[in-house]
């Protein structure tokens, strides 16, 4: 799309984008070059010795069974917050949907954990769990639970999960219930009379025309838990115990920074690249075919 | 799910008490955490390592606050600063953050709306491609920048790398194509220049946008963690969400929990605060910065 | 309106952050940039305080830009950037990266040569000379806080568990067994703990059971060492917290320093912990406390070896702007923290060791540590015997990284994923490919 009518003026187009241009080849631009160009180095940390080593650090990082496990445990624990905060989110949507009154009013309360820091999220969520004296972890201890995210994998697993989902569903919940909203109430009516019962109807006829939503929403959750939640790990878990809680940013920022590991942390930089620049992709197809609907 | 869509109840009777039952469980959900975490910060620690903690508030809560603001996590593993300092940081870099990148988004969408000029479209995908560089993907190459910039641990270095922003100059550019071109014929009509056009027209109109705009970047700012991580080292920096990640122990051993769910009431109280007075402009901004 | 006033006012507060303080013009600057917090940090800042009253022609500005590992990061990034700080404070694990990169920084033998300023190597106790010194006797850096591991005990849970306090466990076996019995007689909730587990469990342990962590004299003989710690003396300390953690004789709390709460709160009835910790302890623990030399294993050494020293030193970086009288400032500044005064403060106020003999025999000759019972335990533990290859420290670079191998194998040995000799054979395994890594990038470098 363009405008017809313009202004003429020659200079003050660059004038009026010189501060976003300049802060965008600064900050962006310089930085992400230079982790390109890192990624194919192998280097000491002053940078006094600079060895070309081509793609030998993608192929070290590549056939680290460290790596490769923290990237399977990246895409299980994304695919585990997207799950944990979409399913919850349309089923209260599917249910506010129907009530005439108090939409509002819930749509506010529920909307409340999108606005806090994912760190905060899990020291909430942390300090719930904390053995012996969490209001959760207190009666799981009850029961026989011996439950210990300091030093349990899975129950430090659990933890960061449910703190990241937690923070999504009010945001998943508001656009299911736009979704919703904006589905002909004629369609289901429709149905109604032929006799479909409700749970096929909302399989059939509601599910589907609700499927733009649905996938932007996967998207969007897949490229927060894959990024945002750093925070949280890094606030509640450190990684730890073991590697259990160690996602692909968290092992990025370990090795470049604590490890000063310049060459692997760059190419697995490089490898987080492609794959935001397949979420944005995929994202903004997307959106193309829902702008000309 | 399935099962209670499914049960055999009269529609009416179903209509009437599942739905509320089910929003008031995820209410439940929603606040449960954020109550506990309420109540923590209105009781000694001795009270809430006697579990179960008590689920009502408690008589410190002048107290905790008074000393999170005042004095920091000094008693903890960490000297983390007065929790006041942290957040005018975290304030300032919100702040900041918002206006600067509401103000160098409409300009720079302006531009490539308004005029027609050599690489307009170079410069408009050179700030579309930022989308797809995110900190995560840079870390170590944009400490090194910031240091050569000289600035590690100055507002400046908080604040102005995150300013450029593909999404708010997407939002505005796509606002920018609805004003009617009349408005602009008018306007070269009565002899008036692009920045009165820009100040007289395109700014009035803008004002829902920069509204709904403020309101997510507000809770983009204050809610940033790897950056401030990286660039704000020293404690006097420290933003608000960063020095609370501190005050907690990892190895689970006391540390003081009225202390840190105070910090973090203190930390969600000003984007909760802000989404919630500002819900009309927070439910547009989200659907328009997403689209 | 509101927003823009409040932009306002926060671009003054980023202008004033970013200039320079034009009052001092008149004196040459000399930064330190220092990694530690609490009472060590308040006391630095007040030597830093005395030593710009004491002249006129220097201004010594000590920053804390965030805990040892960001402060390395932010200092190897202003080095690149050619602006470091004149003196950075590098913790022990750090040592092996900086001696592998000579010349990123000027020997502090060499920094006070040049200044004319009296410097003796000599003055230094031994295992922090042996630390920081090049084989030719060249100090790289100088020690300041100096610290080595040691056992503190809970005497009032020995007490209540039946145990005399007086008489503290001296062997490994001593020590699981009055841990079994405090947790028998549900005198605390757990028996024994750590901090820095590598440090203590690895490291330490190593030393004093004169074992080695490599090939090539524990990397001091050269960057081409090969780590073989994966033998059964280690796994036997490693299966011995495993099975220890089972009925909380242990408990183990987390990889660096957090696990003293855990003994200040009175959870735990002994800890291993820094001898730098004592003050701290003294200040938090509301009981009465003595402190022990780290255990040993009788059948694996009958007469313990010293201990090795950590701590934190401070190095001088080079860099190309330096000029001949910011080097003298350096060297002056130095020389006033290595004063044994200074020292002597720093060791009493924090529970650090004196760092040179004189400032040891100061201490002793007033009498401190009769009125401070146990405060010469480290100091006697670090100085015992003669030092064999394998208790006069190690150099490995990317060794921050290998700590926290170690630790990530052994958690997973807590957990039952894997043995205690899976956790040290995996460990070597990865800590080589790593040495190997750093040789390979910085044998280009010198």
């Amino acid at each position: 799309m363009e405008r017809k009518v313009v202004f003429p003026q020659k200079l003050l187009p660059y004038l009026l984008l010189a501060p976003q241009i300049a802060i965008t080849l600064v900050f962006f631009f310089w930085p992400a070059g230079q982790a390109i160009w890192m990624s194919t180095l192998l280097q000491d940390p002053f940078g006094f010795s600079v060895q070309f080593v081509g793609l030998e650090n993608f192929q070290a990082v590549l056939q680290d069974p460290a790596y490769l496990s923290t990237m399977q445990r990246t895409f299980l624990f994304s695919f585990g917050v997207t799950a944990l905060s979409m399913i919850p989110a349309l089923l209260l949507a599917v249910m506010a949907d129907r009530v005439v009154r108090g939409a509002t009013a819930y749509k506010t309360i529920l909307v409340v954990p999108y606005a806090i820091a994912p760190a905060v999220a899990g020291a909430l969520w942390l300090f719930l769990f904390q053995p012996s004296i969490g209001t959760i972890a207190y009666p799981l201890r009850l029961i026989g639970i011996d439950w210990n995210p300091r030093i349990d994998g899975t129950d430090a697993m659990i933890v960061v999960l449910i703190a990241s989902a937690w923070k999504q569903i009010g945001y998943n919940f508001l656009f299911f219930l736009a979704g919703l909203q904006s589905i002909p109430k004629s369609l289901i009516e429709a149905a109604a009379i032929d006799g479909a019962r409700e749970i096929r109807r909302f399989w059939t006829i509601v599910f589907p025309l609700l499927s733009p939503t649905t996938f932007f929403l996967l998207i969007v959750n897949l490229t927060y838990a894959f990024f945002d939640t750093f925070g949280v790990i890094h606030a509640v878990t450190q990684g730890g115990p073991g590697k259990s809680t160690e996602v692909l940013i968290y092992k990025a920022w370990y090795d470049g920074l604590i490890a000063q590991d310049l060459g692997r942390s760059s190419a697995q930089a490089v490898i987080l690249m492609f794959i935001v620049i397949g979420l944005t992709v995929i994202q903004f197809r997307y959106i193309e075919r829902k702008v000309h609907y | 799910m399935a099962a209670q869509l499914d049960t055999p109840m009269t529609k009416s009777v179903r209509r009437d008490w599942v739905p509320h039952l089910v929003i008031a469980i995820g209410i439940f959900i929603t606040a449960f955490p954020l109550w506990v975490a309420f109540v923590a910060s209105t009781l000694s620690n001795p009270e809430i390592a006697q579990a179960p903690m008590p689920l009502l508030p408690g008589d410190r809560a002048a107290a905790n606050y008074g000393e999170a603001l005042w004095q920091g996590g000094r008693s903890g593993r960490i000297m983390t600063p007065p929790v006041w300092e942290m957040m005018f940081n975290s304030t300032v870099m919100a702040l900041s953050i918002a206006v600067g990148k509401i103000i160098i988004s409409i300009l720079s969408a302006y531009a490539v709306v308004f005029f027609r000029f050599p690489f307009r479209m170079a410069f408009f995908w050179m700030i579309f491609i930022t989308l797809m560089l995110p900190v995560e993907v840079r870390i170590v190459p944009t400490i090194q920048v910031i240091t050569n910039l000289n600035m590690m641990n100055t507002y400046a270095g908080l604040t102005i790398p995150l300013i450029a922003s593909a999404t708010a100059t997407l939002l505005f550019r796509q606002f920018f194509l609805t004003i009617p071109d009349e408005l602009v014929e008018a306007a070269k009509i009565d002899g008036a220049g692009p920045m009165k056009f820009f100040r007289d027209v395109v700014l009035p109109l803008s004002v829902t946008n920069i509204a709904a705009l403020f309101v997510i970047l507000f809770l983009y700012g204050w809610n940033q963690y790897l950056w401030p991580l990286l660039i704000g080292t020293d404690a006097r920096m420290q933003t608000i969400v960063i020095g609370m990640s501190k005050m907690i122990d990892s190895a689970g051993g006391p540390t003081d929990w009225n202390m840190v769910m105070a910090t973090a009431i203190l930390a969600l109280l000003p984007p909760v605060l802000v989404v919630v007075l500002m819900q009309r402009w927070f439910v547009k901004g989200l659907v328009e910065t997403e689209k | 309106m509101h927003t823009r006033r409040t932009l306002l006012a926060a671009a003054a507060v980023a202008g004033l952050a970013l200039s320079p303080a034009l009052a001092q013009q008149a004196r040459t600057p000399i930064t330190m940039w220092i990694g530690v917090t609490g009472p060590a940090q308040e006391e630095i800042m007040r030597y830093a305080q005395e030593f710009n009253a004491s002249q006129t022609q220097f201004e010594a500005k000590v920053e804390f830009r965030g805990q040892y590992p960001e402060q390395r990061a932010a200092a190897f990034a202003a080095f690149r950037a050619g602006n470091p700080p004149h003196i950075m404070q590098m913790f022990d694990a750090g040592t092996g990266d900086m001696f592998a990169l000579p010349r990123a920084t000027i020997p502090v033998s060499e920094v006070m040569q040049r200044a004319g300023v009296q410097f003796d190597p000599a003055a230094f106790i031994g295992p922090a000379r042996g630390y920081y010194s090049r084989p030719d006797g060249t100090m790289n850096s100088l020690p300041f806080n100096v610290s080595t591991a040691v056992m503190f005990i809970n005497d009032d849970i020995f007490t209540k568990a039946g145990l005399d306090p007086s008489k503290p466990p001296r062997t490994w076996p001593e020590v699981i067994a009055a841990a079994n019995q405090i947790r028998e007689r549900n005198a605390a909730e757990c028996g024994f703990t750590t901090t820095w587990l590598a440090w203590t469990m690895l490291e330490q342990y190593s030393a004093i059971h004169d074992l080695p962590l490599s090939t090539e004299a524990n990397g001091r003989g050269g960057l081409n060492a090969v780590l073989n710690f994966n033998d059964a003396p280690r796994a036997r300390m490693v299966q011995t917290l495993v099975d220890a953690s089972r009925n909380k004789a242990f408990q183990y709390g987390g990889r660096s320093n957090d696990a003293n709460a855990l003994f200040v709160a009175g959870t735990c009835a002994m800890l291993i912990q820094s001898s730098g910790g004592h003050a701290a302890i003294a200040r938090d623990l509301k009981a009465k406390f003595s402190v022990a030399p780290m255990p040993f294993w009788p059948d694996v050494i009958a007469e313990p070896k010293n201990s090795i020293v950590g701590g934190a030193s401070l190095w001088v970086f080079n860099a190309p702007n330096r000029s001949a009288e910011e080097l003298r400032g350096v060297a002056q500044f130095l020389a006033f923290l290595a004063r044994p005064e200074t020292y002597v403060r720093f060791a009493k106020a924090t529970g650090f060791l004196p760092a040179t003999n004189a400032a040891f025999q100061a201490m002793q000759a007033e009498g401190f540590f009769q009125q401070n019972a146990g405060r010469d335990v480290p100091i006697l533990q670090l100085t015992r015997g003669t030092p064999t290859a394998n208790s006069a420290g190690y150099r490995f670079g990317r060794w921050t990284e290998i700590r926290d191998m170690y630790h990530e194998e052994v958690e997973r040995a807590l957990q039952g994923q894997q043995t205690a000799q899976a956790a040290l054979d995996n460990t070597v395994r990865r800590g080589n490919d790593a040495l190997r890594q750093f040789e390979r990038s910085v044998g280009a470098a010198n």
